[in-house]
């Protein structure tokens, strides 16, 4: 019998679209630091020398040599590896991933803040919590995707739900008809650090390059069918053709 | 990254107990072996082991700073499958028992009384259980970090074999000074101990300095590239994401300059390899005991370095995430 296909749950950021304007920062740290897991603790917020503890960063690289770059904003989370390497470390067995859905989630009350798991992300998803003493990581919103009480439509999370030009989209990524999959396959969405074999399940799509071809001939009036019967001479730019006086 | 010193100080302490320990179980087996007749025997290793012990207590008591919620430490056992830190939390107390009974029963000549009875010497068991122990919980030590491959640096057989043979050089060299504070045994094993923690020490600064070279040698397998999977030559990052501080700043960089790098890794050498083996040839030569003495208080010093520099040294990919604040 065939093993039964796994779900793992994951995001797709869409590198094209992300306008880096963080809401995604925001809206994840609003909806993280207000639930009963307790809050996500900025130390000395209004004084000098802030710190604070997010899951989900946005950072901007510029590409290439001024005046030729390109700007790519690039926001970053827990990538919920399917072979996540900061899990089999833990010693208290706080971290864990789940079977059912692969998030990869930290059980804050068994953490006793060794750190050893933020060693063996390499990809700094993991920020340790100055308040409560604990590691703390994006949960994938696990406490609004099954959430019964909200609304269908708000069964996501909250990073994906703020985005204005939906370039975080959440699915599960094993599911080939999954909106997900479809993204990665057709705008060939890759994964980050691909060489330390972690197979993290967030994706990213690259920047695509945007060509709009304009033939000379589209500038001008083409449309003149008199034109072609050789009935009329071609008209003016600015004259007025079939298209202004008929409703097609 | 940035060396936490609840770690430098179990990692060197624990380090000490274990060689100590295994120093005088090497000891007894050379006098055994020699047919060496030792008047306060049990006097002198019943003291010995609890002076190792101590050590590893002392070793214990510093790991407690490093963790935010020591009371769950009870816990940690329970990924000892597939974590080294696991292992350590189960073998660090492990040791500390059977060298606890170890060196009880040599202070109370528990060995007469089982001698009598069962005609197995209790002593030679316990303390070769210990021994084994010891060498295991040297190697869940190393294993810790030489298991994190994201730290190339430590990634390496050589960061196991650097723990046990800087343990065993500094034990022994403990165990060389206590041998001079007077027990007649001492008298006896003083030499043999001396010249092994010679003997450690040359072939823990052969190792670190192998290792040392290796890493230099280093290519990072994280680049730009693969961590924003944008293939161009020139990646440059204009900010982080944020201007306050945060955990991956402040855990994963070191914050000095390379020029500290540089002199720390100079004096750790120095303290650690170089002057004590002068002063440990000198002290032995003219039997000046206080040269012997100094030799330990120095490698200790060395080692406390080296540890900080171990630490600081390792270079996480996660870092090329966090290079600029707008
Ligand atoms: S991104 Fe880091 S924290 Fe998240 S699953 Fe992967 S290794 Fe673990
Ligand atoms: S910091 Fe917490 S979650 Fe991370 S390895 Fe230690 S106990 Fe596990
Ligand atoms: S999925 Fe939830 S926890 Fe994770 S980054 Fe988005 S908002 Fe934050």
């Amino acid at each position: 019998m065939d093993k039964k296909r796994k779900k793992q749950l994951a995001l797709v950021i869409d590198l094209n679209v992300c306008v880096g304007c963080h809401a995604c920062v925001t809206s994840c740290k609003q909806w993280n630091t207000s639930g009963w897991a307790g809050p996500l603790t900025d130390v000395n917020p209004y004084g000098e020398n802030p710190s604070g503890t997010f899951f989900n960063r946005v950072q901007t690289f510029e590409v290439g040599t001024y005046p030729k770059t390109d700007l790519i904003h690039f926001p970053k989370s827990c990538l919920h590896c399917e072979d996540a390497p900061c899990v089999p470390v833990c010693p208290t067995e706080a971290s864990y991933k789940r079977e059912e859905d692969g998030i990869v989630l930290v059980d804050y009350d068994k953490c006793i803040g060794c750190k050893y798991c933020s060693w063996s992300c390499p990809y700094g998803a993991r920020e340790f919590d100055e308040g409560q003493k604990v590691m703390k990581k994006c949960t994938l919103c696990v406490d609004r995707i099954y959430d019964s009480n909200l609304s269908e439509q708000e069964r996501l999370p909250a990073c994906v739900m703020a985005c204005p030009t939906s370039a975080r989209v959440f699915g599960d990524i094993n599911d080939s008809d999954s909106q997900v999959s479809q993204r990665i396959r057709e705008h060939g969405g890759f994964q980050l650090m691909p060489e330390w074999g972690t197979k993290p399940s967030n994706h990213y799509l690259p920047r695509r390059k945007t060509v709009v071809s304009i033939q000379p001939d589209q500038l001008v009036r083409a449309d003149n069918p008199l034109k072609i019967e050789g009935e009329l001479s071609v008209p003016g730019k600015d004259d007025r053709s079939l298209d202004d006086y008929t409703s097609w | 990254m940035r060396p936490a010193f609840s770690v430098i100080f179990l990692t060197t302490l624990i380090g000490v107990g274990q060689g100590m320990f295994i120093a005088l179980f090497s000891a007894r087996v050379f006098a055994s072996l020699t047919g060496l007749e030792l008047l306060d025997a049990n006097w002198f290793y019943g003291v010995g082991s609890g002076c190792a012990l101590l050590f590893m207590g002392a070793g214990l008591f510093a790991s407690f700073f490093h963790l935010t919620h020591p009371g769950r430490g009870i816990y940690a056992w329970r990924r000892w499958r597939s974590s080294w830190l696991s292992r350590e939390v189960i073998l660090l107390p492990m040791v500390m028992v059977v060298m606890a009974l170890s060196a009880m029963s040599h202070f109370f000549a528990w060995d007469q009384f089982f001698l009598k009875y069962s005609g197995v010497d209790l002593t030679w068991v316990l303390s070769g259980i210990t021994v084994l122990l010891c060498i295991l919980l040297f190697i869940a030590t190393g294993m810790i970090y030489a298991s994190v491959r994201f730290f190339q640096e430590w990634a390496t057989p050589l960061t196991v074999i650097n723990y046990l043979l800087m343990g065993l050089a500094s034990g022994y060299t403990l165990a060389a000074v206590f041998a001079h504070t007077g027990f007649s045994s001492g008298y006896s094993l003083g030499e043999f101990l001396l010249y092994n923690a010679l003997l450690f020490t040359v072939l823990a600064w052969a190792s670190k300095f192998w290792a040392l070279s290796r890493n230099r040698r280093l290519q990072p397998n994280s680049s730009m590239q693969s961590a924003i999977g944008v293939h161009h030559g020139t990646i440059r990052q204009l900010t982080r994401g944020f201007t306050a501080s945060s955990f991956n700043v402040r855990e994963f960089f070191h914050g000095r300059t390379p020029a500290t790098l540089f002199w720390i890794q100079r004096l750790f050498l120095t303290f650690s390899f170089i002057l004590p083996v002068i002063l440990l040839l000198v002290g032995s030569w003219l039997n000046l005991i206080p040269f012997i003495y100094s030799a330990f208080v120095v490698q200790m010093l060395g080692l406390l370095l080296e540890r900080w520099y171990f630490f600081a040294q390792a270079r996480h990919p996660q870092n090329l995430y966090y290079q600029n604040v707008a």
